[in-house]
């Protein structure tokens, strides 16, 4: 169990909903997977009365994340919240500020803007950012208990980009729940970044466009859960052995002292 | 046997189902609540692509299969048109751009692993060029479905009128229908009863059938005297993949979004945005394109986005086609005529779902 806004969940994978075969391949996904939460996307899909896709994820008693995809200003973002709250009746918003549409590279002064105002608002904002540590540091001072720090641009299946940055939040900020957002291609990625202690992961791409998207998303919950096992049964240290530090069995002691 | 059937929904599959009923000698009567034009049925929006293989990208392998036997029924239909109507079977080409050239191993890998035989061929860049001249040199590699068509959507809906029209059918138009029960509908302040009755409504029958949802979906159509495509351009892209179809007279249909949404209003300014760069994409030629329409339709889903036949005593339902309306329309009526007269199509039909009477 881990709790996040409040509220406990088991599984640590949270979910995108978009570019499904057909939302009953994105049920199977969750339902194999164990997932709890997944993020909803507003912008493109709030127009009209009702959404019976949304009602399709409704009926599986899941926990939703509605998110500002697509917005780029400040203001854009905040509108959206405030239908995001209306229409899932939560206050969670994860929070989106495009900085670049090619990559869709967050806009870090957009988001801490954002987030600020959100929060006054009464929002459990879930920030979409780089990791970058400063950007970190003002959304946490902003009031941000939770970072969703991405480990390379979004759709890219890359992995961690930059792995020592990512460690650096962790150990900096070990109070905020720290999700990771965005990059992560392969069940090896999730695991990596959980052994570094993330609480959660999100996902999308790498499961919805997998050939069998429900099976993938089992892999991925599974490789989260040995990750986050690994973590919290503590890591070997690293050892260096390309330079012995202590003599080896078998070998002479005058041979090991001429080397050093 | 003569029997008097009444369809509702005059789309793709309540058209092509009065021509084949009157085939039949069925009496038949078709009533639609819109136009004669099939404005405001999907159908009219459709591309209509005859693409069982590439939808395999979108589409599961149930829909691929019904896809291909349809696509050989398509120019036996044609036969009994008066008009002439569109139709192209000239392959369909698949495009990355360089820098997302694994998106291209991706789709070809997703496709084999769905369909049952070799659908495609690789091809190069010299290839390419004699395939597609007009295709922006950046294009280095593609995947040629040799087998894979399409038609003209509207003017297959006016020919289909018009042929079912000859061969006796009456079809009521600007018909508001209240009401649907085996044997009865209810239109205006009258009930009219049949043999049996089909439901092809598509979206509309939304408060009759639980778990139908609409998808949105827009397209552009243009005109571009300076681009010479020989045949259906997909373009994949990392978040939107897009089709180029090209019409007779240099005339183009970007298409299509998909979207989650029951929204029918008018295209959205970023979906233009994404499809008219995946046209200049495509091609530069197509930076002096006039923009003569767009579209927006809403198509039908279950939640499999597979299309179900359901029947009971008096009443068959034909709906959920979703994106592949015209690609599914031959086999799916066929199945609903042979449902009507023995009650058991004669083909395997893996959507068929008997409804509580």
């Amino acid at each position: 169990m881990w709790q996040l806004g409040g509220k406990n969940f088991s599984s640590r994978l949270v979910l995108g909903t978009s570019r499904y075969r057909s939302p009953e391949n994105l049920r199977e996904a969750i339902t194999r997977s164990g997932i709890e939460i997944v993020t909803v996307s507003l912008r493109r899909q709030a127009a009209g009365d009702g959404n019976k896709f949304w009602d399709l994820l409704r009926e599986m008693n899941i926990a939703f994340l509605p998110n500002t995809a697509n917005c780029r200003s400040v203001q854009e973002a905040i509108t959206t919240a405030h239908m995001a709250r209306e229409v899932f009746k939560t206050n969670w918003i994860k929070l989106e500020t495009v900085g670049d549409e090619y990559t869709l590279a967050p806009d870090p002064f957009a988001l801490v803007e954002a987030a600020r105002i959100l929060i006054a608002d009464g929002f459990e904002v879930f920030p979409y950012t780089t990791e970058d540590l400063v950007v970190a540091e003002r959304l946490v001072a902003a009031g941000c208990k939770i970072l969703m720090p991405w480990a390379a641009p979004i759709g890219s299946g890359q992995g961690i980009a930059n792995a020592q940055a990512l460690k650096t939040l962790r150990a900096r900020f070990p109070e905020t729940t720290l999700i990771i957002d965005a990059g992560i291609g392969a069940p090896s990625h999730a695991a990596q970044v959980m052994e570094m202690g993330y609480d959660a992961v999100m996902l999308n791409t790498a499961i919805a466009l997998a050939d069998d998207a429900p099976k993938m998303a089992q892999a991925f919950a599974r490789a989260i859960e040995a990750g986050r096992m690994g973590y919290e049964a503590g890591l070997m240290p690293r050892r260096d052995f390309a330079e012995p530090s202590t003599p080896t069995l078998g070998t002479p002691f005058w041979k090991e002292e001429k080397r050093a | 046997m003569t029997i008097s059937i009444g369809i509702v929904g005059a789309g793709i599959i309540g058209r092509l189902l009065a021509l084949k009923a009157c085939a039949r000698g069925w009496r038949v009567t078709l009533f639609e609540r819109g136009a004669e034009d099939g404005a405001t049925a999907c159908s009219s929006v459709s591309p209509a692509m005859l693409a069982p293989y590439c939808e395999l990208d979108v589409a599961e392998k149930t829909v691929s299969d019904l896809g291909a036997l349809s696509l050989r029924l398509w120019p036996e239909i044609l036969c009994e048109f008066d008009l002439p109507v569109y139709f192209q079977q000239a392959g369909s080409l698949v495009v990355a751009p360089p820098q997302n050239s694994d998106e291209l191993e991706h789709f070809a890998r997703t496709v084999k692993s769905r369909a049952s035989e070799d659908v495609f061929q690789n091809i190069k860049s010299d290839e390419l060029k004699v395939f597609e001249p007009d295709l922006d040199s950046r294009f280095q590699s593609g995947l040629f479905f040799p087998s894979e068509g399409q038609i003209d959507s509207r003017g297959a809906l006016a020919a289909l009128l018009m042929a079912a029209r000859e061969r006796g059918a009456d079809c009521r138009f600007g018909q508001e229908v209240r009401a649907i029960r085996p044997n009865e509908i209810d239109c205006g302040n009258a009930t009219s009863k049949f043999d049996m009755v089909f439901d092809c409504r598509g979206y509309g029958a939304a408060k009759d059938i639980k778990n139908l949802r609409a998808v949105r979906g827009e397209i552009i159509r243009l005109h571009a005297p300076d681009v010479h495509l020989n045949r259906p351009v997909r373009l994949l892209h990392p978040r939107w993949p897009l089709y180029v179809v090209p019409r007779p007279d240099n005339h183009y249909i970007i298409g299509a979004t998909t979207i989650e949404s029951e929204d029918a209003s008018p295209i959205a300014l970023r979906s233009m945005l994404e499809m008219l760069s995946a046209a200049f994409t495509i091609s530069a030629g197509f930076s002096e394109a006039r923009i003569l329409e767009t579209l927006t339709g809403l198509r039908p889903a279950f939640p499999d986005n597979e299309p179900r036949i359901m029947h009971q005593p008096g009443l068959i339902r034909v709906n959920g086609v979703y994106r592949h309306g015209f690609l599914l329309a031959p086999v799916l009526t066929d199945y609903a005529c042979q449902l009507a007269e023995k009650s058991q199509p004669s083909a395997p039909m893996p959507y068929l779902v008997r409804e509580a009477a």
